[in-house]
């Protein structure tokens, strides 16, 4: 695919000037109103620094996104927070209150949906729910009721006495769920929950945490597809190289970049001189043409389609179907660290 | 925490591949040893001793004869299997050719006379050879002192002769010797095979822990790390599942004991309470081996199944268990490096069942006992080593 890009510096004089990583906006709570705080934390594996003095702060009823590619530190910063992993600098606290791996009240309030499903083979679905729900409810009673909830929160009631392994995919993810959650947690952490799921399962899923955040559930987040993050997240971080490179709300994020709308060309046999003319409109930021799709990158404004369409038609070339589509977190990571965020 | 126990049981329970080791093996070994020992005990059994008799008129006299003849007449307890010879020559010549044991005749005197190959030496690891004369010398010696005491008697009290009873009870002996039993059980060279398939049964069974602890440990597995992040500490979440792993061990253990006392048949000298006592031990020294293991960082689940094989199959090897050569080996090792021996787990099992089955007091079997305890206790001070790091500086 043939990439004509204004972002680079040296590519085009009509470009903007690359976007400088955006310090993060100050969260909508105080730090001591927080319910996850995360100061400055530092975490190293060996030479590599996985989380390069990161901070979060978190408010009561958010679901907050974490979004970045694959080894961004997304998964290292949850299992900092949560006392898994040792770390070199930072403070943490969690609930107001410092966490750390042996304050098991704090640790009551919190429910984990881990990446990686984890889950006895030889127990079955009400079993494994049990399960982790007495991690945190003594009470055989309360559990009983808990496990059935969590059940029918996840849609597992036709399942219960299955083992995992002949599940599907995608109801496994819901049971990893409802192993995390049947407890009721005051703050939830779902690590890409929906990897490798069908796209049935994945609406439950993410319907499932929109409504436990109706009931008072706080939810971090953390995925690769940004769809689903803006989807449900009211707050959104994009981490790369385990730094937060920008937070904010998701129309926050795409103003912070000036991201317009991607215009969408299917266009027969383009020559590279109609695609250096196009990339030389003012608000043109970007140009790619992957036969017979040309897709043009643009900056806000009005007369974005219009002037793209002049130019093809000043060339001869006649479009099949055009459209446009707003613009993305991808385009807002983009802008930031000047790659793709499925790089 | 009950339902940690409940569930890791479970989960234990139906996870199959555990119970090849645990419980097959022994099983389907001592159903083999069953089919292999049927005749090695009975080797150890008495077999009645060829005797040379020189039929001539001096023993056709003698009352002696009359004793030896009732000594090998066919039964249970026949002692001798005799062979008449016509004179002595012809005796010598079967004692020589090493037909018969040892010639028996009755002198001038009409006293019994025993004579045997030259060269034969009663030692203390005596041969069949040197048993056999020895059973023949106590014959001649046992009816001279009894016909010593019949003299005695004529002598002394004639009257005595007309009382049976009181015949009977002179020469009894029971009110003036004792019959004392070395060993609490009868000695069986088979047992051992059985005790030392115990031990390797036993240790085998720490597969269960090693699968348990696994499933415990943020480093070793997902499970692990979700479990990690629950409300309960480790120190209870380690205690429930290692309580599952020592109940499964000894449920194993006792399952194949309670088969290889009544369908094998082994003799466990009718202390088989005692021995499950000593299973409860062994299903500890099992669990607390498994959790070491386990809990070794950076080594798949497969891996450390396959370093639990090794180490119980040589630990095993210093038990006797594969036959012969290798229980002169154990007996060598146990004898010149006592200390080495010592560190030998399987060993301490298999050394719980012989204090049951040879000792007549419970000291030795307690001393064995407490053994075994230090053994765990050493394997569970190892593993909390490994497991001390409640955060780990990757996954």
């Amino acid at each position: 695919m043939d990439d004509i890009s204004t972002t680079a510096p040296a590519d085009s004089a009509t470009s903007p000037a690359p976007v400088a990583p955006t310090a993060p906006t100050a969260a909508p709570a105080a730090a001591a109103d927080s319910i996850v705080a995360v100061d400055n934390l530092v975490k190293r594996y060996g030479d590599v620094v996985a989380l390069d003095h990161f901070n979060l702060t978190i408010a009561p009823g958010e679901i907050f996104g974490l979004l970045g590619p694959n080894g961004s530190g997304k998964t290292t910063a949850i299992n900092c927070i949560l006392q898994l992993l040792t770390f070199d600098k930072g403070a943490i606290r969690l609930f107001g209150a410092p966490m750390t791996p042996t304050r098991y009240d704090l640790k009551r309030k919190i429910g984990v949906v881990p990446q990686n499903v984890a889950l006895f083979d030889e127990l079955t679905v009400r079993e494994n729910i049990d399960f982790f729900c007495a991690l945190y409810v003594d009470d055989r009673r309360e559990r009983a009721r808990l496990v059935g909830e969590a059940i029918e929160f996840v849609g597992l009631g036709d399942y219960t006495g299955f083992r995992p392994r002949k599940l599907s995919g995608g109801l496994l993810r819901r049971l990893n769920i409802a192993c995390g959650i049947a407890h009721k947690p005051q703050l939830a952490f779902f690590d890409e929950p929906t990897v490798a799921v069908d796209p049935q399962s994945r609406a439950a899923i993410l319907e499932g945490i929109r409504a436990m955040n109706e009931r008072g559930c706080t939810v971090v987040y953390t995925s690769h597809y940004m769809e689903e993050v803006e989807e449900i997240c009211s707050r959104i971080m994009i981490m790369d190289r385990g730094r937060a490179v920008a937070v904010g709300t998701n129309g926050e994020l795409k103003a912070m970049v000036g991201a317009g709308e991607r215009i969408m060309v299917e266009v027969a046999g383009l020559s590279p001189a109609v695609r250096e003319r196009l990339a030389a409109l003012p608000h043109v930021r970007r140009v790619t043409y992957s036969e017979p799709e040309l897709a043009v990158q643009c900056e806000q404004g009005a007369r974005n389609v219009a002037d793209v369409l002049a130019v093809l038609a000043a060339e001869g070339c006649a479009p099949g179907r055009v459209y446009a589509e707003p613009p993305t977190l991808n385009d807002v990571f983009l802008e930031i660290t000047g790659k793709e965020l499925r790089d | 925490m009950a339902t940690l126990f409940v569930s890791t049981l479970r989960a234990l329970v139906r996870e199959k591949a555990l119970f090849i080791w645990s419980l097959i093996f022994p099983l389907i070994m001592a159903t083999m040893f069953m089919f292999l020992f049927v005749t090695i005990d009975d080797m150890t059994d008495y077999d009645p001793v060829p005797t040379g008799v020189v039929a001539d008129e001096a023993w056709d006299e003698s009352p002696f004869s009359g004793v030896a003849a009732a000594l090998g007449e066919v039964g249970d307890d026949q002692l001798l299997v005799l062979r008449s010879f016509a004179d002595e020559e012809e005796a010598r010549e079967a004692l020589i050719a090493g037909e018969v044991a040892g010639v028996l005749s009755v002198n001038g005197e009409g006293e019994p006379v025993l004579a045997v190959a030259p060269g034969v030496k009663i030692n203390p690891t005596a041969d069949g050879d040197a048993i056999n004369r020895s059973i023949l010398e106590s014959v001649v010696a046992t009816y001279g002192r009894d016909a010593d005491l019949m003299r005695a008697i004529a002598e002394a009290d004639p009257r005595a002769f007309a009382d049976p009873a009181r015949l009977a009870e002179a020469f009894d002996g029971s009110a003036v010797t004792e019959e004392v039993a070395l060993t609490h059980g009868a000695p069986k060279q088979s047992v051992r095979f059985y005790y030392a398939l115990f031990a390797m049964a036993a240790l085998f069974g720490a597969q269960i822990a090693v699968c348990a602890v696994c499933w415990t440990q943020p480093n070793l597995s997902p499970l692990g790390a979700r479990r990690a992040l629950g409300a309960i500490g480790r120190t209870r979440t380690l205690a429930a599942t290692l309580a599952a792993c020592w109940l499964l061990s000894f449920g194993c253990l006792v399952v194949a004991f309670l088969y290889t006392r009544f369908v094998v048949g082994v003799d466990f000298a009718g202390r088989e309470g005692w021995c499950v006592v000593g299973l409860a031990g062994a299903a500890l020294v099992a669990c607390a081996l498994g959790t070491a293991l386990g809990s070794l960082p950076k080594i798949d689940f497969g891996s450390k199944t396959g370093i639990l094989t090794g180490v119980v199959c040589l630990l095993s090897l210093f038990t006797g268990l594969y036959g012969e050569p290798c229980m002169a080996l154990a007996d060598t090792v146990a004898r010149d490096f006592p200390l080495l021996s010592s560190l030998n787990p399987a060993k301490a099992i298999c050394d719980v069942f012989y204090s049951l089955y040879y000792y007549d007091g419970l000291d030795v079997f307690a001393g064995n006992m407490v053994v075994l305890g230090a053994f765990a206790v050493a394997l569970f001070a190892l593993s909390a080593l490994f497991m001390r790091r409640q955060r780990y500086a990757s996954l």
